[in-house]
């Protein structure tokens, strides 16, 4: 693409945009990191039963990937991010995040290790500044190469069935967060990961051959039940995985102006990835501390009496709303589990201790009816995260149906 | 019982080092001083650049050197290293200065700074009277000043009660100045100089040695916000001599300096007195890094491979070698290396060194050249200009510098009677110019001997030898980022509450047991110690595993 034909569009084009315009019913469009995604193909609901009980198809392409290589980059990367690397066998991946000296997360994002010295890190914004003012005193060479590979995200429980129809084969004793390459008829990356704790692949190609992929997946993909996404219908299925978004659960650190409106990495519940048995890691004096005097504050799961997702409701201690305790980041009203859920931020005790022992919460509810606001405190209590497991995610091998 | 703990290590044998460990070793302290070059003194030390000439390598003049500290350190008082030569020297100096007394009256340190003009300079009686009215104006900030400058700064996020008191005294000690003075200073104090000095004075030779003052090792000229901040930070610390009443502007050439301490003569008593104390001083020794383990210090390790074990550091070379080099960033926290990493640290003076074989001739206006502190600026567009340069890599035309003949104070540093010795400080100068030192530094030679010429005839042809350091000499030679004198530039966003930078304020560091004690700290550059002095306190204060920063924001 010439410079100025990159400038005339505010939002590029992933190399699906295309392939997806026959098949979109609406026009709903979201930014996400400098192309155009989008948030609903036809309809949310359909989308996400899609999902949910046969195979979706979402285009990924927008994910930043930096390409990570050199003789320390293993070394670099474990002074970046607060995971182990020197764990991470080449062939597999990671769910990882890095924060500020604060412990506060800058961003999430999965890391590929491709060979003893070679990796790549897959994340949802652009983070070459931070990368590069971590890697000083590092012998690593950082590359952005986001627009060398286009994506799919193939999810649901058919979609063993249908990668496996269109020849791969050997999936079948690829575990959750592994990855493999296929060079017939042209080289594809495929990893066992997701974004909806369901059974699911991400496919990487080179953007030369992403619609044949795209034709594929489709023509053969018929019998599967396979279906585009958007975004929305993607967001319900994270929320009901317990997954963060970024700019939605937790901000990134660097963005931040305001005090304690970012986010400490064991606050938002992902002590599970943070190892301070490894050399030193950016953040790891201040979660050391924030470990040992424990967190002021918590993100959890809730579940709201009624149908409505609380969207950004203000919670409370008690049912007249005079002590808040926080907020709601994420709401859906669950199809597959009929349950009004949500993640919520908020202060302890009720992010501590066990779900059983944490006191009644009171969502302080709006409700836009007929012009009218009707406001009604609701009950709320605190349940276990991620608010279901689907057993299909990790069987091995995966169904063929 | 003998001590069974491993002494403290100071690494840099420069004065900050020297203090320190002197401070510790007369508490009672063990302490070993790791210098990389053949001598201790750092930038204070000396050279020999041509077969019977020694000159300073970078300071040559003590003006923000205390008595008090002098006293402290139990180096002696009296300091006199008097020859015949010097004493007649001296005299000259003084009966030129009366003998021209009156209407061509020669300006030496205006507002208590350590400036001489070696040219002429007919003050009208504005100037007088204004000079008189900013010494007064600077006379009440001085308590304030000397209080944020000696002490290290309160922190402005801890919650300590201490910390508070700290910073309420400063308000205070600022609203006690009167109301007006305390306006004025918060209006001043950001601004830029040469507004600041037009807005009183006339002559415009006497603002550009004022503003020279001003603009002392940062890449910014006169025009440029903060350059007050500098200008009152040199006052405030200035010791220069004032015969009438400690703070009043002096309007005569100073007293006889017999008694003054000559930089070579402070390095020298520091070393002795540190050997004095039995502290261990390993010179010709660089460390290669600092061990750190599970966040503490452990010790260093030598270029030799010799390790050292240590329980409290104290890092006496500037910030940026201390955390990036020898301790590595692998260590620390990003948003910490990063902070480091834009600390602007590029050296914008270089020393040019003459020997001269036979005579030391006079001033074009027929006074001696004494041992004064003479600054060669003429103007405020001079100046302006010469900052200008350097931003596009150049050489300035009419290049800025000042001189010192340390010769005349002291007669060893020449091995022939009638030889004599001056020091040069060319500022601004650019860290890399676009020529590249070997083309760039003749240039620069040529045009400040032919300034030099036009004060003092007849001095080119006394020229025997010859030596320029530049910046990227002096960051070799003395292993400082940068080759800059003051470890980092001394403006106001790398001043104070951010000196060096935020979250270092307080010489600890986040590695246990690390402390910071050069002239990046707080207060900054000059050869006055306090970095030094403040980091020793606070090691003896605390216990080894106190020694260190709590996280950021935790």
């Amino acid at each position: 693409m010439s410079e100025r034909a990159f400038y005339r569009k505010p939002l590029l084009d992933t190399p699906f945009s295309e392939a997806l315009k026959p098949y979109q019913r609406v026009q709903a469009y979201v930014p996400w990191s400098g192309y155009q995604t989008c948030d609903v193909i036809s309809s949310t609901e359909q989308e996400y039963f899609a999902l949910r009980n046969a195979c979706s198809v979402y285009d990924v392409s927008p994910m930043v990937k930096y390409h990570i290589q050199g003789a320390e980059a293993e070394a670099y990367l474990n002074h970046l991010t607060t995971r182990d690397v020197r764990k991470l066998a080449p062939g597999r991946v990671s769910y990882t995040v890095w924060a500020n000296e604060a412990g506060h997360i800058i961003d999430d994002g999965t890391l590929y290790r491709l060979g003893e010295q070679e990796f790549v890190l897959f994340t949802g914004e652009r983070q070459l500044d931070w990368f590069l003012e971590s890697s000083g005193g590092f012998d690593v060479r950082i590359q952005d190469v986001t627009a060398a590979f286009a994506g799919l995200s193939v999810q649901g429980p058919t979609s063993y069935a249908l990668l496996h129809a269109l020849g791969f084969t050997s999936l079948a004793d690829l575990k959750v967060f592994e990855w493999r390459t296929f060079h017939s008829p042209f080289t594809l990356w495929v990893s066992r990961t997701g974004f909806t704790g369901d059974l699911g692949y991400e496919c990487w190609v080179e953007p030369a051959h992403a619609l044949r992929l795209w034709e594929r997946l489709m023509t053969v993909g018929e019998r599967y039940g396979v279906r585009p996404i958007g975004s929305a219908a993607l967001n319900m299925a994270r929320i009901e995985a317990g997954f963060l978004m970024p700019k939605v659960d937790f901000q990134n650190a660097e963005h931040t102006l305001r005090r304690h409106r970012d986010h400490s990495v064991l606050e938002l519940g992902l002590g599970f990835a943070v190892d301070f048995a490894k050399p030193y890691f950016s953040g790891k004096r201040a979660l050391q501390q924030e470990q040992h005097r424990g967190s002021t504050r918590g993100l959890i799961g809730i579940e709201i009496e009624g149908q409505k997702p609380a969207h950004h409701a203000l919670l409370y201690a008690d049912p007249h709303g005079r002590t808040e305790i926080g907020h709601i980041t994420s709401a859906i009203w669950s199809p597959t589990l009929k349950r009004n859920l949500a993640l919520a931020l908020v202060q302890q005790p009720f992010a501590q201790g066990s779900v059983a022992s944490c006191p009644p919460i009171w969502v302080d509810f709006y409700l836009h009816r007929e012009l009218t606001w009707e406001r009604s405190m609701l009950k709320a209590w605190r349940v276990d995260k991620p608010f279901h497991r689907w057993s299909r995610r990790l069987a091995v091998p995966p169904a063929m149906r | 019982m003998p001590q069974s703990k491993p002494p403290i290590v100071i690494v840099g044998g420069g004065h900050n080092g020297l203090v320190a460990a002197i401070y510790l070793a007369q508490l009672g302290h063990r302490v070993r001083v790791i210098e990389a070059q053949p001598r201790v003194g750092g930038l204070c030390g000396e050279h020999e650049f041509a077969p019977g000439f020694v000159a300073p390598i970078a300071a040559h003049e003590l003006s923000l050197w205390s008595d008090q500290l002098t006293r402290q350190l139990g180096l002696p008082v009296e300091s006199q290293p008097s020859t015949s030569l010097a004493s007649s020297d001296n005299s000259a100096s003084s009966t030129s200065s009366t003998s021209t007394a009156g209407a061509a009256s020669p300006v030496g340190a205006p507002l208590g700074l350590n400036v001489l003009f070696p040219q002429t300079l007919q003050l009208s009686a504005h100037d007088t009277a204004a000079l008189e009215a900013l010494s007064r104006q600077l006379r009440r900030w001085q308590p304030l000043l000397r209080m944020m400058l000696q002490n290290p700064m309160p922190s402005l996020v801890s919650a300590k009660w201490s910390e508070r008191w700290h910073l309420l005294k400063l308000a205070m000690r600022l609203r006690v100045s009167g109301k007006t003075s305390t306006q004025e200073f918060l209006r001043v104090v950001g601004s830029n100089v040469w507004d600041w000095l037009s807005d009183h004075l006339e002559s415009d030779a006497l603002k550009a040695g004022i503003a020279y003052a001003a603009t002392l090792g940062n890449s910014q000229g006169p025009r440029a916000p903060g350059t007050v901040f500098n200008l009152l930070y040199q006052q405030a610390l200035s010791q220069a001599p004032s015969p009438a009443g400690r703070w009043r502007f002096i309007f005569q050439a100073p007293p006889p300096e017999r008694t003054r301490l000559t930089v070579r003569a402070l390095t020298h008593y520091l070393h002795a007195r540190a050997l004095q104390l039995g502290v261990l001083i390993d010179t010709d020794s660089p460390v290669r890094r600092i061990d750190v383990d599970e966040g503490k210090v452990v010790g260093v390790t030598l270029d030799c491979g010799e390790t050292i074990a240590a329980e409290v550091v104290i890092a006496a070379c500037d910030v940026k070698t201390a955390l990036l080099t020898l301790v590595g960033p692998a260590h620390l926290d990003t948003d910490l290396v990063r902070r480091l990493t834009r600390f602007r640290s590029l050296g914008t003076t270089a020393k040019l060194q003459l020997a001269l074989k036979n005579t030391l001739p006079p001033f074009a206006h027929g006074g001696a050249v004494g041992s004064g502190r003479y600054v060669v600026a003429e103007s405020l567009v001079q100046l302006e200009r010469a900052f200008d340069a350097i931003k596009y890599g150049e050489i300035p035309s009419e290049p800025c510098f000042e001189f010192t003949v340390p010769s005349v104070l002291d007669r060893s540093v020449v091995s022939h009677a009638n030889a004599h010795v001056l020091s040069v400080i060319i500022h601004p100068v650019c860290f890399r110019p676009k020529a590249g030192w070997e083309h760039a530094g003749p240039q620069l030679i040529e045009r400040v001997l032919n300034a030099l010429e036009r004060l003092i005839p007849g001095l080119r042809g006394e020229v025997s030898a010859q030596a320029l350091l530049s910046p990227v000499d002096l960051e070799t030679r003395c292993r400082v980022s940068g080759g800059h004198w003051h470890h980092g530039e001394l403006i106001l966003d790398q001043a104070l509450f951010a000196r060096p930078v935020y979250g270092l304020t307080q010489h600890l560091t986040p590695i246990g047991g690390l402390i910071l004690a050069s002239a990046s700290n707080h207060p900054g550059g000059g050869v006055h110690g306090l970095a030094g002095l403040n980091a020793a306190k606070l090691v003896h204060q605390r216990a080894p595993a106190a020694l260190r920063l709590s996280p950021e924001g935790a």
